[in-house]
């Protein structure tokens, strides 16, 4: 259970320090490079070994980001 | 069999944008030093039917060939996975799995919902899969919340045994996406997967010498599993053409395995049609409370799977992308439709007690891709 209040606290700490970016300030935040996971088929093809070879599985996120216009 | 335990996050699940309209196929393989042989073609589609809907669809085959363990049962004790019941030991394909996934992303006022429906065969496993996620934008796109849910029905009959077993699976996902600045963007993830039913490999055995008296058992490893896993990444625009991602993962669950995973990607732009990027990877774990290197009498949990014992992997690989364009004269190549994809990869993994069949504690694989996506 503390890992999950870790977490909501590094959630509530990240959300109070940014201020809000304009959709005419994404220049640098619509490049297809700041996306989390721009191809996820990319993403299947390397979980797809990874997960048999390891213990683990999850938490590793979704695709998202860029300009945040999704 | 193995290989299907990664399809609870089947392609575009969780997926947060509408993906363009677009087909892409991919050539992957995989070669590594347990003599496992994968090659995995796969091709994907998505068309978009109105201006708020888009219909996803995949198809992918793996191919798979391995050494023999040529021991108790004469099957594939590398993979598990041969159809072929005189063992594997040769180059040609032991085995075949098919998979389809069929799914839609839906735009409804801002709020982007998905869902993915998965099947997947293979000579001695079968697997279903339902997911379904929704993306909720806040503070003017500043901010988006991603929940999603997966279900996940398998059924196990392995070639040496007369019985056939469940594994049911859900899934349950929530993170968040969002910009901190002009540079900056940031993803925090948690995952909760609640696993019943058979999680076993279905021909591991163990061995257990006695003085010269050799018994061999199945493995018996709880029915019940809770995996959690957190995960944070941010990304930095550090130039005008370069990225930064830095990534931590921390997984804990109910068999006492608990992971820390970092990771860190750079790209950049080379040029107006060549994209690059360098991924590393590092992973470490501790074993499951039950798993041991060997075992001297039966005991009521015994395990040999090599993922629950404790060790690290390290993973390097780098990623080009390359934009058709009709400057280059090329044919094929002057399609500015097309966009050519290759990836090369290396993987390690150490264990602290030799794999049971190959009794090798190291393992280096080598992945290759190749690809292009074709928009429509």
């Amino acid at each position: 259970m503390k890992y999950i209040y870790i977490f909501l606290v590094l959630i509530f700490m990240t959300i109070s320090g940014c201020a809000v970016v304009q959709p005419w300030e994404r220049e640098r935040l619509a490049d297809p490079n700041m996306m989390f996971d721009e191809n996820p088929i990319q993403k299947g093809i390397k979980e797809h070994y990874i997960n048999i070879r390891e213990g683990s599985e999850g938490g590793t996120g979704s695709q998202g980001g860029g300009c945040g216009c999704g | 069999m193995l290989i299907v335990i990664f399809l609870i996050y089947p392609f575009y699940v969780f997926s947060q944008q509408e993906p363009d309209n677009q087909i892409q196929v991919n050539f992957n393989s995989y070669f590594d030093n347990f003599r496992l042989n994968v090659i995995y073609p796969s091709i994907n589609i998505v068309k978009s039917i109105d201006n708020n809907t888009s219909i996803t669809g995949s198809y992918l085959v793996d191919a798979i060939s391995s050494a023999s363990m040529k021991m108790t049962f004469k099957v594939d004790g590398v993979t598990s996975a041969t159809a072929n019941k005189q063992g594997g030991g040769d180059n040609t394909p032991d085995e075949l799995r098919h998979q389809i996934n069929l799914g839609f992303v839906r735009n409804i006022s801002g709020v982007s919902v998905s869902a993915d429906g998965m099947y997947s065969i293979e000579h001695d496993y079968s697997s279903k899969t339902f997911a379904t996620n929704i993306s909720i934008p806040f503070a003017k796109k500043n901010t988006v919340l991603q929940i999603g849910f997966a279900g996940n029905w398998d059924k196990v009959f392995p070639q040496t045994r007369f019985w056939t077993r469940s594994r049911n699976t859900t899934t349950y996902n929530i993170g968040m996406t969002q910009i901190l600045s002009k540079n900056i963007v940031s993803q925090f993830d948690f995952s909760f997967i609640n696993i019943d039913g058979y999680m076993l490999d279905g021909y591991q055995v163990v061995r257990i010498l006695n003085g010269t008296n050799l018994s061999i058992l199945e493995p018996i490893e709880p029915e019940k599993r809770i995996r959690k896993a957190l995960g944070a990444r941010m990304n930095f625009a550090v130039s005008k053409h370069s990225t930064l991602l830095l990534g931590y993962r921390y997984y804990w669950d109910t068999w006492d395995i608990k992971s820390s995973t970092i990771d860190a990607e750079y790209k950049t732009h080379m040029s107006d049609y060549t994209n690059i990027s360098l991924n590393v990877r590092q992973y470490f774990q501790n074993k499951a409370y039950f798993f041991k290197a060997t075992y001297t009498v039966p005991e009521p949990l015994m395990a040999v799977d090599s993922k629950l014992n404790s060790g690290y992997t390290n993973d390097i690989s780098v990623n080009l992308e390359y934009k058709g364009n009709r400057y280059t004269g090329i044919p094929i190549i002057n399609n500015d439709k097309v966009t050519f994809l290759a990836s090369l990869g290396f993987f390690h993994r150490h264990t602290d007690s030799p794999d049971w069949v190959m009794r090798m504690s190291e393992l280096y694989a080598y992945l290759i891709s190749f690809g292009f996506k074709f928009s429509l």
